[in-house]
């Protein structure tokens, strides 16, 4: 036992004899905005293994296990997933195997000018940018694939985790916790064309005749540049997962809440209506059931602490290169926006576009990323706050709410790159401001250039 | 502090025992380490003599760096500094960075040589008294760090070595006197910064194991048994202790680690500048020179994160000991005295961090590695800016 394995044996529960929920959901009927708790007419949970496990991101799920990035697990029951079959092992093996050896040959390809004749623009610089954005491309792709072939059997805990969790929520309240994950098949489809667009435009923009290995080396960069940010997308979806599951626990205790326990009291049909018009979700439950549910709040809490900071280990390394590769590429693309336009020369609109689309894929795979974060992070911090609004007429339920609120005094949860640090909208501005400070001096550099090579010309004149 | 006792018998224990007892030979050898052990009652004794033999030793050891200085003439540096004159300026505020980085490190280390030694003998009277009789074979972190320090410690020198080897091409005698007491210079200096990165790794393994007592306490009320308040008080009192030590530790060595950080943070800068001079504006390939330029870099970069990195782990760490704290929250039946003693302990860890502090200045953790690394870029090219015209 260690204290970086939080390994804690529960005893069984009282409510494990209870095979019906026991308790209604905070949300009493199927809302039209939020289907995430919806409650299924049968409360018993299904002993069939037709329903697949994180049905609502199968999609994003299938191209990471195409790619060798996540494990393909077997579906041992519904609420818990087993280790690959050696079969599968031996295909993910396979091609994580291919994607080295791809990349050993491009790194080799761009240190040698069988690369060169991709690297066409009118100035050094440029040259030198696009080349490093591809190396830093090739080396975030190959840590992922690395970190991901470590972390396999992280991810299968975090999973069985997050369903063993459903389980018991299904299992108390018979919510089931699943939610319209649409907006990664969005992305899915966003980066598959972004990146199509973006190699089209890099062929007809080469001069002469291309290399098979430059065909080869641009497929390859297409690829990799799109496996990583599917896998961004895959983070973001598992921290909405994570929120989802907070925010369930946070109206549970919200029911609890003076301001509800009020409209409780105030009672009769005419509160009732009201709560249909103010909150549509919020169900108010009785005190009686505080203690017993506080408890099962509090170790949701815990175990949603566990997943989230799991979820943080496994992709922290992947998060601070890919944020990194990110920050070079925006940068460099606005700088070559600036060249452009302030340019005196004919402006490219390949180059143009070329920026343009880079930019767009970069900014809202942050922008997703950075919400994402903060959304749970939020959330997660929430709790605290909600359960300082609850109506504890009793010593009893004030003790249970002190209990929780003395040990998160000044602990609020960070999602952090590394602990470098923390990622949440505010990294949005961050990253946004340094891109400015870089650009400012990148332009100072040109300007330098410029007159560096003005005033030879100059003497000689 | 420095005996291994408790660390098991097997293979890296011994490396760790054996790299803990090169450090305080070491740092006796060289003079700064100047205490005394008393076997019988356990505790270090500061001796006026080994104060004096330090002061003498090191400042014979600055004098013959100071007056045996052959470094300027090899013809690489001339070669730089005659085509960057920039470069020259800032190396020489490097020296004198350095050398006044060495005496006021070791003076001060001596000035505060009293706070030291109750500091330390603290340390090894938790160890003697509380913390023998744990099991260590799963702290791998602990002998790990203590590893890596001494291998880095080891890695510096070399690399010192090879780095003033390659580049002088005359090795004359006043060459080896000048290397061989700046070789020594450094190593007691670095021995010194070691002493501070070895007693928070200690820190960190008694944190560790009041962590890992407190899972077990967790457990077992999960599991139905019964666990006594006076229990957790006692870790409440030994957690105390530590990050009472923790603090005063971090006082002592305020001014030594943020000397040592920006000594080192320096260096890292300016060798990637003189790497760019050399490599664009003098046109050089790569060869045996940039090799041994190369790796003075990288295991200077290493070993400022490794000191980073030791922090953090202790940090870290002190932060689980509030999240364990959050597991006995979803405990039904918590005795009423028992509750009051984790409520204590929660407090007290929320009210109290374990954090590595400097002057006021800043704490030592990622977060401020990170940042220090982006500030380091930044003067990168501020000072490419201010001589372009150079390059």
């Amino acid at each position: 036992m260690s204290p970086n394995t939080w390994v804690i044996e529960m005893p069984t529960q009282k409510t494990r004899s209870h095979p019906y929920p026991r308790r209604i959901s905070p949300y009493r009927t199927p809302s039209l905005h939020r289907d995430a708790f919806s409650r299924d007419a049968p409360p018993m949970p299904s002993r069939n293994h037709d329903h697949p496990v994180f049905e609502d991101i199968r999609t994003i799920l299938s191209v990471l296990k195409a790619s060798g990035l996540m494990p393909i697990y077997e579906q041992v029951s519904d609420y818990e997933v087993g280790p690959p079959t050696k079969t599968n092992e031996f295909y993910s093996f396979f091609v994580r195997g291919v994607v080295h050896a791809l990349t050993i040959f491009n790194v080799y390809s761009l240190f040698t000018p069988i690369s060169a004749q991709l690297f066409f623009s009118y100035r050094e610089t440029d040259n030198v940018n696009q080349w490093i954005e591809l190396l830093l491309c090739i080396l975030t792709y190959t840590l992922t694939v690395f970190v991901c072939a470590r972390n396999t059997t992280s991810m299968l805990r975090i999973m069985n985790e997050i369903l063993q969790l459903d389980e018991e929520v299904r299992r108390q309240f018979g919510a089931n916790l699943n939610q319209n994950f649409g907006f990664s098949v969005k992305f899915l489809v966003g980066i598959a064309a972004c990146q199509t667009y973006i190699i089209v435009l890099k062929i007809y923009a080469v001069q002469g005749e291309i290399t098979p290995t430059s065909y080869i080396l641009l497929a390859f960069y297409g690829i990799q540049n799109g496996l990583t940010a599917t896998y961004i997308v895959f983070a973001s979806a598992l921290l909405r997962i994570v929120y989802i599951r907070f925010h369930f626990i946070n109206q549970l205790l919200n029911g609890y809440t003076y301001g509800q326990q009020q409209k409780r009291k105030g009672g009769g049909a005419r509160a009732r209506r009201q709560r249909g018009d103010v909150h549509p979700n919020i169900n108010p439950a009785l005190m009686e059931h505080f203690p017993e549910d506080s408890l099962f709040i509090y170790r949701m809490h815990n175990k949603l602490l566990r997943i989230y900071k799991g979820i943080n280990d496994c992709c922290n390394l992947i998060l601070v290169s890919f944020l990194g590769y990110s920050f070079y590429t925006v940068t460099t693309n606005c700088y070559n926006l600036f060249v452009q336009i302030t340019g005196k020369g004919m402006v490219s609109p390949n180059i143009l576009q070329w920026c343009f689309a880079w930019l767009c894929l970069h900014v809202s795979l942050l922008a997703l990323l950075s919400r994402s974060c903060g959304l749970t992070t939020t959330e997660a911090n929430a709790t605290s706050q909600i359960l300082a609004r609850v109506y504890a007429k009793s010593k009893e339920y004030q003790n249970i709410i002190d209990k929780f609120l003395t040990k998160s005094i000044k602990q609020e949860v960070q999602f952090t790159a590394y602990g470098f640090f923390a990622i949440d909208n505010s990294t949005l501005f961050k990253i946004f401001s340094a891109v400015t400070t870089y650009l400012v001096i990148l332009i100072q550099f040109k300007q330098l250039e410029d007159s560096k090579v003005e005033d030879p010309v100059q003497e000689q004149n | 502090m420095f005996r291994p006792s408790g660390s098991g018998s097997g293979f890296r224990q011994k490396w760790t025992g054996l790299t803990l007892k090169g450090a305080l030979y070491g740092s006796w050898i060289l003079g700064v380490f100047p205490f005394t052990y008393d076997s019988w009652t356990r505790t270090l004794r500061r001796s006026k003599w080994l104060i004096a033999y330090g002061c003498v030793l090191n400042a014979a050891f600055i004098l013959l760096v100071a007056t045996n200085d052959t470094e300027s003439e090899s013809p690489l540096r001339m070669e730089l500094f005659h085509r960057n004159a920039l470069a020259e300026q800032i190396n020489g505020i490097h020296d004198i960075q350095g050398l006044s980085m060495v005496s006021i490190m070791l003076l001060r280390s001596f000035w505060k040589s009293g706070d030291i030694e109750r500091t330390f003998n603290e340390l090894e009277d938790l160890q003697h008294r509380h913390f023998r009789d744990y099991s260590l074979e799963e702290c791998c972190s602990f002998d790990r760090f203590v590893l890596y320090k001494g291998s880095f410690l080891v890695l510096e020198i070399i690399s010192m070595l090879a780095l003033e080897l390659g580049m002088s091409p005359n090795f004359s005698a006043q060459f080896f006197i000048g290397l061989g007491s700046l070789c020594l210079m450094m190593l007691a200096v670095l021995l010194g910064a070691s002493h501070f990165h070895l007693a928070v790794v200690f820190v960190y393994r008694y944190v560790w194991i009041v962590n890992r007592e407190l899972l077990k306490l967790v457990n077992k009320l999960a599991n139905g048994k019964t666990v006594e308040s006076e229990r957790v008080d006692f870790l409440l009192n030994l957690y105390r202790r530590l990050l009472d030590l923790s603090h005063r530790l971090a006082s002592i060595y305020d001014y030594q680690m943020v000397m040592v950080m920006a000594s080192f943070l320096i260096a890292n800068v300016l060798g990637i500048y003189f790497f760019i001079i050399y490599s664009i504006s003098l046109n050089k390939n790569l060869d045996i020179k940039m090799l041994v330029f190369v790796q003075a870099l990288i295991i200077n970069m290493l070993d400022f994160w490794l000191n980073i990195e030791i922090c953090e782990l202790a940090e870290r760490t002190g932060r689980q000991t509030s999240t364990i704290l959050k597991l006995f929250n979803d405990i039904e039946c918590v005795d009423e005295k028992l509750g009051r003693s984790i409520t204590d302990f929660a407090l007290f860890c929320s009210h109290r961090r374990l954090r590595f502090h400097h002057c006021g200045l800043f704490y030592v953790n990622y977060e401020t590695g990170f940042r220090m690394a982006i500030t380091s870029f930044l003067y990168l090219l501020f000072l490419i800016q201010f001589d372009f015209w150079n390059l």
